[in-house]
């Protein structure tokens, strides 16, 4: 096994290694054979590692990939929590506890108020399901680079989230004026494509310097 | 744009290479040589190569059965470079040593 380790060490870096670097994979693990003893070798062999990953560090496609991947993982849970809302929703709708309508009949809200809350519940629930899968969907999008079909699921959810917080404002605003998960709906809708466009500022910088 | 100035593990490496200018040399030679570990020499090497300061070529090796070894000399813009930067170093260096009382 401890003759293998060097080898298997450098297999480990050659897949390491970003593709334009494969050449250099082949160089290391060609001197692999010429290395005193296996001691040396593994020594050598280690070292590659440690290149190999210091290139994949440094490489600008995996910088690219990894920050796509990071803002497809937050839309991914902004999703979640949407779909979770939706879920708890449906469950008010077929019965369930209803803290917001608790809270409307606590503070003294008019019957009209309280029959609009009620009519519209089924739509805003239908909104949050909705925008919930269309996240999903775009940071599907995302994680594979399909920005055009990104931007056209990022423009649904944006429209879904205008509509479902239209709809709250109308009939019941909180103290501040507006529902409480506008603020993170905004902020979502302004920082995932201010991140895109600064990725691709950075990407561009990068072509044109290499 | 100012250039920055190479690392002292590039030094080694370009000081390494500029002794024997016109010879090819390997990978694991010049680790043993100018005592860096592989994981610094190979980043060097590739920053060289990409910068047109080091030129490589695929040799039969002289062990049986070894595959090919990849061997590595500097370019004659290579040569520049590290003859400039080296005695840069060097000056720099000079410049700092104390001078006894």
């Amino acid at each position: 096994m401890t003759d293998r380790l060097p080898l298997i060490l450098c297999n480990v870096a050659t897949r390491l290694l970003p593709a334009s670097r494969r050449l250099w994979a082949d160089a290391m693990i060609a001197e692999l054979s010429h290395a005193d003893d296996n001691r040396a070798a593994l020594n050598f062999a280690s070292g590659c590692l440690v290149a190999a990953l210091r290139e994949r560090a440094c490489d600008a496609d995996t910088h690219i990939m990894a920050t796509l991947w990071t803002i497809a993982v937050v839309t991914a849970l902004y999703a979640v929590v949407q779909l979770v809302c939706a879920a708890h929703g449906v469950a008010v709708l077929f019965g369930g506890h209803d803290g917001m309508l608790e809270a409307l009949l606590r503070n003294g809200a008019s019957s009209t108020i309280i029959a609009n809350y009620e009519t519209a519940r089924p739509i805003v629930v239908s909104c949050f399901l909705a925008l919930g899968i269309v996240q999903l969907t775009t940071a599907w999008f995302l994680s594979r680079g399909q920005f055009r079909l990104f931007a056209t699921a990022w423009c649904t959810a944006c429209l879904i989230a205008g509509i479902a917080v239209a709809i709250q404002l109308s009939i019941i605003p909180n103290d501040a004026g507006v529902p409480s998960e506008f603020h993170a709906l905004l902020m979502q809708a302004v920082a995932v494509p201010v991140l895109l466009v600064w990725l691709h500022r950075r990407h561009r910088r990068f072509q044109e310097s290499s | 744009m100012r250039q920055r100035r190479p690392s002292p593990q590039t030094i080694l490496v370009l000081r390494a290479l500029l002794v024997r200018a016109t010879e090819w040399r390997y990978g694991y030679d010049l680790t043993k040589e100018i005592g860096l570990q592989s994981g610094t020499l190979y980043p060097v090497l590739m920053r060289l190569a990409d910068k047109g300061l080091l030129e490589s070529a695929w040799h039969e090796s002289d062990r049986p059965g070894a595959p090919p070894r990849h061997a590595y000399r500097l370019t004659q813009t290579g040569v520049a470079f590290a003859s400039a930067n080296i005695d840069a170093t060097a000056s720099a260096q000079v410049g700092r040593t104390p001078v006894p009382a």
